[in-house]
């Protein structure tokens, strides 16, 4: 079963409700509130995810801070086992901003 | 939009994602080897042609590979025999006995790597791919790519692990 790290960048009930309909597909969600909660996920090394979902807000400019630092703590603890990233916004993001988060190798998708 | 509805979608993507890992995973990355100078007649790939440019290919762009004429052609090499481990001697008497790159290159002093060359030529392919990754923003090891493997001996062999595809221009 794939292991998902979900990031909620709005509000914790919404993760807890988007992370049982997920569940459901077959798929093993661990939520981390913030990105600081996420950080210390990764960096305890115990929980090796496949992939992690970045549900993030309109203003996505302080999301990707957090996003960056995410990716760079895994390339530093180890780069060979590094987790696909998914960006979900359900709003409209800045082409540049969008851009910006491909870049870092962060798939991005709205819904 | 209902949560169930909302998650359907995002393990559509999901699901993308997970099988792109398992692809690379199996097969390793894609790269696109461009031969210039084909004369328009008999089979692709023949002597004379120049190894141009590498890519790689990653979700739907292609990104250069920074490589100088002998990385290429090292490159170009390890590519053909991907299926092969071989050691530094092999690579260069392979290179060597090829007309093909015989004539890669106007250049005689880049038409063979003397096998002393080759170990730093590989960290230097490697170097490359890494530079690349940053580029396309994409995550792994260049020495997964660009496989070490130790034999019983004290001798290494060298083998690109990655598909490739070429492609060839009259100009």
């Amino acid at each position: 079963m794939p292991r998902l790290l979900l990031l909620h960048f709005v509000h914790e009930p919404a993760s807890q409700e988007l992370a049982n309909a997920i569940r459901a597909f077959r798929f093993e969600v661990d939520i981390a509130s913030t990105p600081g909660l996420a950080l210390q996920k990764v960096r305890q090394g115990n929980a090796a995810f496949d992939l992690v979902l970045l549900i993030g807000r309109a203003e996505a400019e302080g999301d990707l801070k957090a996003i960056r630092e995410l990716v760079l703590t895994y390339r530093r603890l180890n780069h060979c086992a590094i987790p696909s990233f998914l960006f979900v916004s359900c709003t409209k993001l800045d082409p540049q901003l969008r851009l910006r988060i491909e870049r870092m190798g962060v798939r991005y998708v709205r819904i | 939009m209902s949560a169930y509805s909302q998650a359907a979608l995002i393990v559509d993507e999901l699901e993308l994602l997970l099988t792109e890992r398992q692809s690379v995973a199996v097969h390793g990355i894609h790269f696109r080897i461009v031969h210039r100078y084909n004369p328009g007649h008999g089979a692709p790939c023949c002597a004379g042609e120049e190894v141009a440019a590498v890519y790689l290919v990653w979700r739907g762009s292609e990104v250069q590979l920074r490589l100088s004429t002998t990385l290429r052609m090292l490159f170009d090499y390890l590519a053909r025999h991907s299926r092969l481990s071989q050691s530094a001697r092999q690579i260069e008497r392979g290179i060597r006995e090829s007309s093909f790159y015989a004539r890669a290159s106007d250049d005689p002093r880049w038409r063979t790597i003397p096998r002393a060359y080759v170990r730093v030529y590989i960290e230097r392919i490697r170097a490359a791919i890494h530079l690349v990754y940053e580029e396309a923003g994409l995550h792994g090891d260049p020495n997964a790519v660009l496989v070490s493997e130790q034999t019983v001996m004290n001798e290494v062999g060298y083998r690109l692990r990655a598909t490739v595809d070429w492609t060839h221009s009259p100009f």
